[in-house]
């Protein structure tokens, strides 16, 4: 330790001039308000921001130029041999000189901000900077960590570069292979949506690239000692032999998290199901894969799941199905992540036994705000940026283009093909705030030849609706709170429903008929025909909320209620009761069973099936008996 | 336990062997002189010696220990003169004394201020900043300093003025007669080492090609003359190992490696004309016909 600290002293004691370099570095902010065209911007964090600024320069500029000069400085002027001439330990020279390069870097970074700090007081960082940066562990930690990777790496270059030996050529390979190992193995999984599984791989990878360098710089020094041909060799083979075995090790995590199956799941939702058929689209978190929510097309007939790399369903749900039932589309981001472009529209055939993914080269450079597939699959439209254009699915080619109106609402909800050459588009008109309770009205328009003219607009809803077949909207008026039937084609009302109550709901069912379930404690269901007369009322008098959960069967509903109680809505422990329209019988299905999707889905649809159980599981019922059939997701413990 | 053993050092940069299969031992006490011309492999020998660089083959022990495993520990007791002088150039002679003293457990302050003194060294002008002479006069004080039990001095006369090469070889001889201290040294200043080595090995081309006591050696050494029409004192000539002849006018002159007083003498009572030669013809009578390596 003494020789660590005499070397320590020494390498600090001949730099001493960079202390006073910096105090008077120090000053410059200090001076940052006077300064033309700085001190108009007026900015109150100005000197602050100055001085970091400089301070973090100076600091990181001077760990690069001293850890690339400390050592190899005296070894290329051969005065390496002063140490090791002496009874001082090879960890000693290495550590003593490293320490001595970082602490003059952080303390000229430190005495840059000290006039600063001094002058206001403590640093003025707060509008990019969530806590003062003085007294931040977390940021003095980076900035260690950061001057100590860049005093290394200076080294490790430096030892490179002065050396000249043939070793340098490794030094070029290896940062290329090793740079696009670990480029790869980060992008596999941001591209897939791994973002905790990419961070901890990138900080484990940053972590490692830090320990590889200190670990070689000090095999350098210890075992090339004043021979600097030797210590290169040391070196070279040290760092990249770490680093390779680090980024295939990063390869293979990628490979491990990205080969998560069905089983792996634990939590799982459903993100869409086919309106027709037995496909289904699943996501969920795998476990212990950081974080990792892979996506999957699942055949809940054959338990066929196949894996999709779409853009992360918690940030834009996919895929989207065919209405009948045999194409499933979904756009995989081909660059970066899930927020930047551009993205490949992927599709996949249902029907076929053993299909794999298909590439469209239908390609959007951002996300569009609606995404519909022709019900044969065979057209895509999309609105994208107040533009919605129809596309023809296998062969790519562009089929019709038009720019939405400035006078239509400015956020696309909906977008429906009502045939195979006529779209329907539905938007709101938000107020600036963009809260959903201040809808303040609902449009809808529609494709005629180059442009898209408004059809439809009612002001003044809430609580929205498309009906199945998209001629009918059913919205609530903000002015009585009463539910009324619009026509999408021309905005008419064409019905209005009993009141209800302030936290009533309404839907429409596949068949046309509408479902509305009354506000207040103790829920009502009543059922209207499709010339929206009074058909039949359904009472759960226990209930604190009723979910309408999916029509598996033609007059069959599947209702989940929550029971009355001082605790907040509790629907793992509600009940789901299968309705008989037909008859009027009610029959308990279960309990704490959740619909898989969002909303309530069609007899053909296999989601009207598909139930949540209170543990995590998607099970499958058994209308007959009740019985519920596991399909993904574990229990949890 | 000698302070210094070499069993089989090799050294090789590429293709190039700087030492070949070296093998040396230096008793406790002696002052040991290593020869040899520019290119020889002594610097490589001094580095392995002092662990700083680590030989391809062999192993050198000091003390009897592996000096490549152990070198910090062992220099404790060694005090180093490089070829070189490598101090810090901006650390003055009392500042690197003052570092030195934390590096040695019986750190002789005193010592390194007298001697500066008695040199004329400035004590706080930097070190880059004072004359080659200078600079070898505050290595060695710095070296003596620390109370070794062995000397290792590269050249430590090298590119000094003839005023400074005696002081350096006075204060040696003076540590010598205090202390005992086993002195081990490569140097070029031959005339200088001459009165003060034990021991002389001679490096060529790697190799070690002498070593031996130094009286042993200058006694076996001779250079003989003796006219070129006397054909039987050329053919006494070839008993005694003759290893460089050479042809001065009418006169044959010759340096024999094996020369035997008694048996020369025994052979007749006139003969050639003999007389003892320097450590420095001896030298360039074993390595001249060499050629200098890069």
């Amino acid at each position: 330790m003494r020789a660590f600290l005499a070397v320590f002293g020494r390498e600090i004691v001949e730099r001493r001039l960079l202390v006073a370099a910096s105090l008077l570095l120090g000053l410059v902010p200090l001076a940052a308000p006077w300064i033309p065209g700085l001190a108009q911007r007026g900015d109150p964090e100005l000197q602050s921001a100055t001085a970091l600024a400089i301070a973090l320069s100076f600091s990181f500029g001077l760990a690069l130029i001293l850890g690339a000069a400390i050592i190899v400085g005296d070894l290329a002027a051969g005065r390496l041999g002063f140490y090791f001439a002496r009874p001082i330990p090879g960890w000693a020279v290495w550590a003593g000189k490293l320490a001595a390069a970082c602490g003059l870097a952080l303390g000229v970074g430190a005495l840059i901000l000290l006039p600063s700090s001094l002058a206001e007081r403590r640093l003025q960082l707060s509008g990019w900077w969530n806590e003062p940066l003085v007294g931040n562990a977390a940021s003095a930690l980076l900035w260690v960590g950061a001057v100590l990777l860049l005093a290394a790496l200076g080294h490790a270059a430096g030892v490179a570069l002065r050396s000249r030996t043939p070793w340098l050529i490794l030094d070029f390979a290896g940062l290329g292979l090793t740079g696009w190992l670990a480029w790869t193995a980060g992008r596999r999984l941001v591209l897939a949506g791994a973002f905790g599984a990419a961070n901890l791989s990138s900080a484990g990878l940053l972590g490692l690239a830090l320990l590889a360098l200190l670990a070689a710089g000090a095999v350098q020094v210890l075992g090339g000692r004043t021979d600097l041909r030797r210590g290169h060799r040391l070196l070279s083979s040290t760092l990249w032999g770490t680093l390779l075995a680090g980024t295939l090790a990063a390869q293979g995590y990628a490979a491990w998290v990205l080969a998560a199956g069905l089983g792996d799941l634990g939590h799982v939702a459903v993100t869409a199901a086919a309106p027709r058929g037995t496909w289904i689209a699943v996501y969920g978190a795998a476990r212990n894969r950081a974080g990792y929510d892979p996506e999957f097309l699942l055949d809940v007939a054959s338990r066929r799941a196949v894996r999709i790399a779409a853009v992360a369903p918690s940030f834009w749900p996919s895929p989207w199905f065919s209405a009948d039932g045999r194409w499933a589309v979904w756009l995989e981001p081909q660059w970066s992540d899930a927020r930047g472009g551009p993205f490949e529209l992927l599709r996949l055939d249902l029907r076929a036994l053993r299909s794999r993914p298909e590439r469209t080269r239908i390609i959007y450079e951002r996300l569009p705000s609606e995404l519909t597939l022709s019900a044969d699959g065979g057209r895509v439209a999309v609105a994208s940026g107040r533009r919605l254009t129809i596309e023809e699915v296998p062969s790519g080619r562009l089929l019709a283009s038009a720019e939405l109106p400035r006078d239509l609402g400015r956020y696309e909800d909906s977008l429906r093909f009502m045939d195979s050459g006529h779209v329907r588009l539905y938007g709101s008109d938000l107020f600036e705030n963009g809260d959903p309770a201040l809808r303040s009205a609902f449009e809808a328009g529609e494709m005629r030849g180059a442009g898209v003219v408004r059809t439809a607009r009612l002001d003044d809803v809430q609580d929205v609706e498309i009906s199945p077949d998209g001629a009918r909207i059913l919205a609530r008026r903000r002015s009585d709170g009463r539910f009324a039937v619009f026509d999408a084609g021309t905005g008419a009302v064409l019905a209005e429903l009993p009141p209800a109550g302030e936290l009533s709901r309404a839907s429409f069912l596949a068949d046309g008929r509408i479902a509305l379930v009354s506000g207040g404690l103790g829920k009502e269901l009543r059922i209207f025909s499709p010339g929206y007369a009074p058909e039949q009322v359904f009472r759960f008098r226990m209930a604190k909320s009723l979910r309408l959960a999916g029509e598996p069967a033609p007059d069959r509903l599947v209702v989940t209620t929550a029971p009355r109680g001082p605790e907040a809505t509790r629907w793992d422990i509600g009940r789901t009761d299968l309705l008989d329209l037909s008859t009027g019988s009610v029959r308990r299905l279960g309990h704490g069973l959740l619909p898989a999707a969002g909303s309530h889905s069609g007899p053909e649809s296999p989601a009207s099936r598909l139930f949540l159980n209170h543990q995590g599981q998607l099970v499958q019922i058994d209308l007959e008996n009740g019985r519920q059939v596991p399909m993904a997701g574990r229990r949890s413990t | 336990m000698k302070p210094i053993e070499l069993e089989g050092l090799s050294v090789r940069y590429g293709t190039c062997l700087a030492l070949d299969d070296v093998s040396l031992a230096v008793p406790e006490g002696a002052v040991y002189a290593l020869l040899g011309r520019n290119g020889a492999g002594k610097s490589s020998l001094v580095r392995c010696l002092l662990g700083e660089q680590k030989p391809t083959a062999g192993r050198a022990s000091l003390f009897g220990r592996d000096v490549w495993k152990e070198r910090a520990a062992i220099l404790a007791e060694v005090g180093v003169v490089a070829e070189d002088p490598d101090m810090p150039p901006a650390m003055s002679p009392r500042q690197t004394a003052r570092f030195c003293s934390r590096l040695y457990p019986r750190w002789d302050a005193a010592g390194v201020e007298a001697r500066l003194k008695r040199f004329g060294v400035p004590r706080d002008t930097p070190f880059g900043r004072l004359s080659k002479g200078q600079k070898g006069h505050v290595a060695l004080a710095l070296a003596l300093a620390c109370g070794p039990r062995l000397l290792v001095l590269d050249d430590p006369t090298l590119g000094l003025d003839a005023v400074a090469r005696k002081a350096v070889f006075e204060e040696l001889i003076g540590e010598l007669a205090d202390r005992g201290t086993t002195v081990f040294m490569t140097t070029h200043d031959l005339a200088g080492v001459e009165p003060i080595a034990d021991r002389v090995a001679v490096l060529r081309q790697g190799r070690l090609v002498l070593d031996e006591e130094m009286e042993t050696l200058k006694r076996r050494f001779r250079r003989i003359s003796f006219p070129r029409s006397h054909e039987a004192d050329a053919a006494r000539l070839a008993a005694l190992a003759p290893v460089a002849v050479a042809s001065r006018g009418l006169a044959v002159e010759a340096v024999v490696s094996n020369f035997d007083e008694e048996r020369f003498h025994a052979a007749g009572p006139e003969g050639p004309e003999v007389s003892a030669l320097t450590l420095e013809e001896i030298f360039i009578a074993l390595t001249g016909e060499g050629e200098e390596r890069p």
